[in-house]
């Protein structure tokens, strides 16, 4: 397999996208045969390096840090190192906080432990996602 | 019941290695999940203890659970609790959430149970774990608190003061009773970063200490053959680090990983062709890619060709031992906070730092012997790194002088002072063990419930605790003067909010806090013995 061979990965296929804990995920839609499938962008020396490859047929697309930037562009929102802040001090306090809510915690608890707790690293990021992308029909109207 | 044993839990280090084979000698029982446990000779598996029938427990715990949940979350009082004024995320990332959370509580049903089966077979004398903000590393640690088993961690690095990227649960807390930390800088930013100062104990870095012991062999040449590369010419590694999506900086720290290999693309090309730059990646990138080897070798060939192209050299991947690296390497250049630099001054390397972003307070200092460079300035910097010998050896003296600060003393192995602090954490009452952290997390539960007195006592009694770090105490006085703003006693919310501005004068959500405060028509009212006049503005 050559990498200058495999053709370009192209925006247009992204349906949505959401934060994951190691970085950007989306949900594509496959060139070839149709099918939607998932991809976690991930990084080699912090740098968005990525193969895409549909599991229904094997379709093959590469992702490099200059598509990644437009990716990001286009689908994350522009946040100022102020509003950045912020965002991460609103995340941190809904993450924290509700699995101590009355309506949840008796639920979370096994054997006398609160389950909700240990998770707030590795769900962080789908309260992040609410803060910083954008929505489909937001990107498809603009 | 069989003698009293330690467990180890996600320790990676084989260098950590030595602590269980001392324990062992003073007669502990030892457990450990992972390979860690084939460095100790007579160590049992954590995972032998996880109980027959596990599996049938956790699928009705996870349908009863489950069904629960989607009856909560359907309600308005369940929903509320994801309430922000910025919004709720359950509509857009709801499911994934929960779907995390259910094979989450999979994890953690497991290893509660095994503790629980372990506990009834022998004493369990502590828990010594690599790293504890973990969904399962979090659990045991609260578990095993209910149990009265101390919990500790050993620290793999001086964990940057990186307040700014900081979010929930990020590296910078200290989960566990204890952590065994590095040295005097470490102490400084855990403190700075609102840890309590009774979970930690400086003992200094294994892994640092094992470096120094090792440092002259393999000399460099004999490093340069073992990696393939070319033993004439000199050597430059880099280490980079990567950012995570938990953050709001997520986009920012891309981009910034994009300048940093462009300036660094522009070094290369400033120092020469009998320059030789040897690129590494976090080992964490490599772990977690669950792609096949050639995938991964596929990426790493386009990453190593897109700085070839960029900066007009070939560069060498580094994927293997770190200090074998560095040995090879006659400058380390190394971003923002990474552990690489320890371990460079450790092996006798001068190093250069690139700002990670800009208005957090570096790991490595100047005085360290530590060159800070970015942007066109990096290749000046390299260059005089590798072209002063004179420049070369003031640093290399500089950074031998801080050691002492970095890794503790740096003078003895530090697995013996880790092993006698466990033995005597074994032996201590369960009530001497810090527990602040927990109440903290307590206060906000019960703010978010808007029961606002059992808020305030809880961070009354904090305040009093008195010892604690200046980012803590900041953390504690900024919400209990939001809850008395909130119990409508303006005045103790002014003064809890003018020393919280004292003592951290640009924390933004003291400032907003005290801006919503002053804005607020009922406080002016109270301060001016002014006529009651706008509505609660909402902080």
């Amino acid at each position: 397999m050559d990498w200058e061979e495999i053709p370009t990965f192209d925006l247009e296929r992204i349906q949505d996208v959401w934060m994951h804990m190691s970085s950007l995920g989306l949900v594509l839609s496959c060139p070839q045969c149709g099918g939607s499938h998932e991809f976690i962008q991930q990084t080699f020396c912090g740098l968005a390096f990525g193969l895409v490859k549909c599991p229904h047929c094997g379709d093959l697309s590469k992702v490099t840090p200059e598509t990644f930037e437009r990716i990001l562009n286009r689908w994350l929102v522009e946040l100022d190192q102020k509003e950045a802040i912020a965002v991460n001090q609103s995340v941190t306090q809904v993450i924290e906080g509700w699995h101590q809510d009355d309506a949840w915690k008796d639920l979370l608890t096994y054997r006398g432990t609160n389950l909700g707790e240990p998770t707030e690293r590795e769900l962080a990021c789908y309260v992040n996602s609410h803060f910083c992308t954008r929505e489909a029909k937001e990107i498809r109207g603009g | 019941m069989d003698r009293p044993t330690f467990v180890f839990i996600d320790v990676q280090n084989k260098e950590f290695a030595p602590i269980g084979q001392l324990l062992e000698g003073r007669g502990f029982g030892i457990v450990a999940n992972g390979a860690f446990s084939s460095l100790i000779p007579r160590a049992e598996i954590w995972e032998s203890f996880v109980p027959s029938g596990i599996d049938k427990i956790i699928e009705q715990e996870l349908t009863t659970f489950a069904d629960h949940a989607t009856k909560v979350i359907g309600c308005e009082t369940g929903r509320k609790a994801f309430c922000h004024p910025r919004g709720s995320f359950i509509p857009r990332t709801g499911t994934r959430f929960f779907n995390d959370l259910l094979a989450f509580r999979s994890n953690q049903i497991r290893e509660i149970e095994t503790l629980e089966n372990l506990s009834r077979q022998r004493p369990i004398a502590g828990i010594i774990l690599g790293c504890d903000n973990s969904h399962t590393q979090r659990t045991l640690v609260l578990h095993a608190r209910k149990l009265g088993i101390p919990t500790i961690q050993l620290a793999h690095g001086i964990y940057g003061s990186m307040k700014h990227l900081s979010y929930a649960a990020n590296m910078d807390h200290v989960y566990a009773d204890f952590a065994a930390i590095f040295g005097d800088r470490a102490e400084e930013h855990m403190l700075l970063l609102g840890n309590d100062p009774a979970k930690i104990v400086k003992v200094g870095s294994p892994t640092w200490h094992s470096m120094f012991l090792n440092a002259k062999e393999p000399n460099r040449a004999a490093a340069r053959w073992q990696l393939g590369l070319p033993t004439g010419g000199k050597v430059v590694l880099f280490t980079c680090g990567y950012s995570e999506a938990g953050s709001a900086f997520f986009k920012q720290m891309t981009a910034r990983y994009v300048e940093i290999h462009q300036a660094l693309a522009k070094a290369m090309k400033m120092v020469g062709e009998n320059v030789h730059f040897l690129l590494r990646p976090h080992p964490t990138e490599l772990n977690r890619r669950g792609q096949l080897d050639e995938e991964r070798n596929l990426v790493g060939r386009a990453y190593l060709d897109w700085m070839s192209q960029m900066a007009g050299t070939q560069p060498t991947l580094s994927l293997g031992d770190v200090s074998l690296a560095i040995k090879a390497s006659d400058v380390v250049v190394a971003v923002g906070s990474s552990s690489v630099v320890g371990a460079a001054i450790q092996l006798q390397r001068p190093t250069i730092n690139i700002p990670l972003i800009a208005g957090e307070s570096p790991t490595f200092l100047e005085s360290d012997g530590v060159v800070f460079a970015d942007g066109p300035d990096l290749g000046v910097a390299i260059k005089r790194m590798l072209d002063d010998s004179r420049f070369r050896e003031q640093h290399i003296g500089a950074q031998n002088d801080a050691r002492g600060v970095l890794n503790f003393g740096n003078s003895a192995d530090p697995c013996g002072p880790i092993v006698e602090f466990l033995v005597e954490q074994a032996q201590k009452e369960v009530g001497d063990r810090p527990q602040g952290a927990e109440d903290h997390t307590a206060a906000l539960g019960a703010a978010s419930r808007q029961d606002w007195t059992t808020s305030k006592r809880i961070l009354d009694s904090l305040l009093k605790e008195g010892s604690m770090g200046r980012r803590r105490q900041t953390e504690l006085l900024n919400d209990r003067g939001v809850i008395n703003h909130r119990m409508g006693d303006y005045q103790a919310a002014l003064n809890d909010l003018s020393d919280a501005l004292r003592l951290s004068p640009l924390e933004p959500e003291v400032l907003e806090n005290i801006h919503c405060l002053l804005q607020d028509g009922r406080a002016q009212h109270h301060f001016r013995g002014l006529g009651d006049s706008s509505s609660m503005v909402g902080c």
